[in-house]
């Protein structure tokens, strides 16, 4: 225990770098993915051909791949950014699309007839979206969008291989100056990380207590 | 698609989609083309950086590199299979002693990122496992060794078990699932005629959620093939390693990250295709089953 509290100052700036992540990419990865998903329900056919592209190439690569783009690719291109930043955006282009099919199935959950009542009652294709469809899309896509997040949270862990020091790499580096107290740093880091996982799924449950459809 | 959002057009409105959709045309024309610019900018469709590809050398270890992930996916799988059986069946147990552990495990594997415990394991048992791989090699046969792998075994080893675990606690969630998702029934009918509580998982309960959970499992192999990228970061030679050594002699990092795009995009989009035909399949026999719907938090 005495090892947690020598380290502290490491284990929690790196939590720190974990949390800025998340909150970053989190914020980037919803507005992103509810542009896509809003392309994808769109009547507009070459919107929704690229919403459904950019959901299956970047759904079926592995999320390391999309790091090595951003932070080995980006600087051929001469686009020089801090490693932070790469980050961001390589989990951002990631669960961008994640958030996008989370947020298409809580749409495509909502009743036919809900629609239907709508348009029967003579309101537009905006009036609909606006009053009937958006409302209920996003109160029931609230428990898919919380996993996607906690994923979100899990992934930033890869971070640590490309010049983060977010909370993974501190027990690389840690154990790197003494390998006697891995198993210790291991388990607080665990520890750290399934804290975060709690808060983020009792944020979700507050919120959808407050919002969720009673069906 | 259940749900019709719009009505179909009229002619004022096909007339506005018909903006729309070269507006929308134009800006994604413009975005592709900058993209393309600035690719050709940066010199980047210069052929010596491309025709690498064509080099029988670079394909042949290419190969070797995709059997590297598939190897390590296909173990890991297994693995996790038995790993998810044993704590799904642990969870469900009706003795505390057993099941309260195997929640335990089961939360503690699933929130974890899965890069802490490749590192973990790596750190903790390079050296044990590499020993084990060379004690194997000491009398298997040189073929063997290479097809299974054990060469590598130092870091195929870390990287394997800790997918196996991640991967087992949300299979055993799944399973868990899909036991639960059997009219209940089913059990009482097989405690009616006496069988014991083992008895009706295995001859009642198991062969029919094993056929529910099956296109669901395909599906996790997915999840799974994308994480064994993550053997990347302690230099395991799957693909992604291999994508990255041909960088460092040709320096061509964007043509060679385009084709693991491909080959990665390709390879889980068959094995999404095989797992909707499962799917589909199995509703067509036994009806829809409410189990595709199960959302699992993970992370790739």
């Amino acid at each position: 225990m005495e090892v947690l509290v020598e380290y502290s100052d490491e284990i929690l700036h790196g939590f720190g770098v974990t949390l800025l992540l998340f909150v970053w990419s989190a914020a980037g990865s919803l507005v992103f993915g509810t542009a896509l998903a809003a392309m994808r329900v769109s009547p507009v056919p070459i919107a929704r051909g690229f919403a459904a592209i950019y959901v299956h190439i970047t759904r079926n690569a592995p999320s390391i791949l999309l790091f090595v783009i951003v932070v080995f690719g980006f600087p051929v291109l001469k686009i020089q950014l801090s490693f932070f930043t790469y980050a961001v955006i390589a989990l951002t282009i990631y669960k961008a699309s994640f958030v996008c099919e989370a947020l298409r199935s809580g749409i495509q959950a909502i009743q036919p007839g809900q629609t239907e009542a709508a348009r029967s009652l003579g309101m537009t294709t905006g009036q609909v979206l606006r009053y009937i469809v958006l409302p209920q899309g996003f109160r029931s896509s609230i428990q898919p969008v919380n996993n996607t997040l906690i994923a979100l949270l899990k992934s930033t862990a890869i971070a640590a291989g490309f010049g983060v020091t977010e909370a993974t790499y501190q027990l690389d580096e840690l154990v790197r100056d003494r390998p006697d107290v891995l198993y210790i740093i291991f388990f607080g880091i665990a520890a750290g990380y399934i804290i975060l996982t709690l808060a983020i799924s009792g944020i979700a449950q507050l919120i959808g207590n407050r919002l969720e459809v009673v069906r | 698609m259940s749900l019709q959002l719009f009505d179909t057009p009229g002619p004022k409105a096909r007339r506005q989609l018909a903006c729309w959709n070269t507006g929308f045309g134009i800006a994604f024309a413009a975005f592709a083309g900058f993209i393309i610019w600035s690719l050709n900018e940066a010199g980047q469709f210069n052929p010596a950086y491309w025709t690498p590809f064509l080099d029988p050398g670079i394909i042949k270890a290419l190969v070797r590199g995709l059997v590297a992930t598939l190897r390590a996916a296909i173990y890991a799988i297994m693995l996790g299979l038995v790993i998810g059986a044993i704590l799904a069946v642990g969870r469900l147990s009706g003795r505390i002693w057993i099941r309260v552990p195997a929640t335990i495990i089961i939360e503690f594997f699933r929130s974890l990122p899965p890069l802490l415990l490749v590192l973990f394991l790596f750190l903790a048992f390079t050296f044990a496992f590499g020993r084990f791989g060379s004690f194997l090699m000491g009398f298997l046969p040189g073929t063997l060794v290479a097809i299974l792998g054990i060469d590598q075994m130092d870091r195929l080893g870390p990287l394997v078990f800790a997918l196996a675990l991640y991967q087992g606690a949300i299979l055993a969630e799944i399973f868990r699932g899909g036991l639960l998702a059997l009219p209940r029934g089913q059990a009482e009918a097989g405690y009616s005629i006496g069988l014991t509580k083992g008895a009706v998982l295995r001859f009642i309960l198991a062969p029919q959620a094993i056929r529910i959970m099956l296109p669901t499992t395909v599906s996790e192999l997915i999840i799974l093939l994308k994480l064994t990228a993550l053997g990347y970061i302690i230099s395991y030679q799957e693909l992604l390693r291999t994508g990255r050594l041909i960088t460092a002699s040709y320096n061509n990092i964007i043509p060679t990250a385009t084709v693991m795009l491909v080959i990665y995009v390709l390879l889980n989009m068959a094995i999404a295709r095989f797992a909707r035909w499962m799917q589909e399949r199995q509703e067509h026999h036994y009806g829809a089953t409410s189990l595709s719907q199960m959302n699992v938090a993970h992370a790739a």
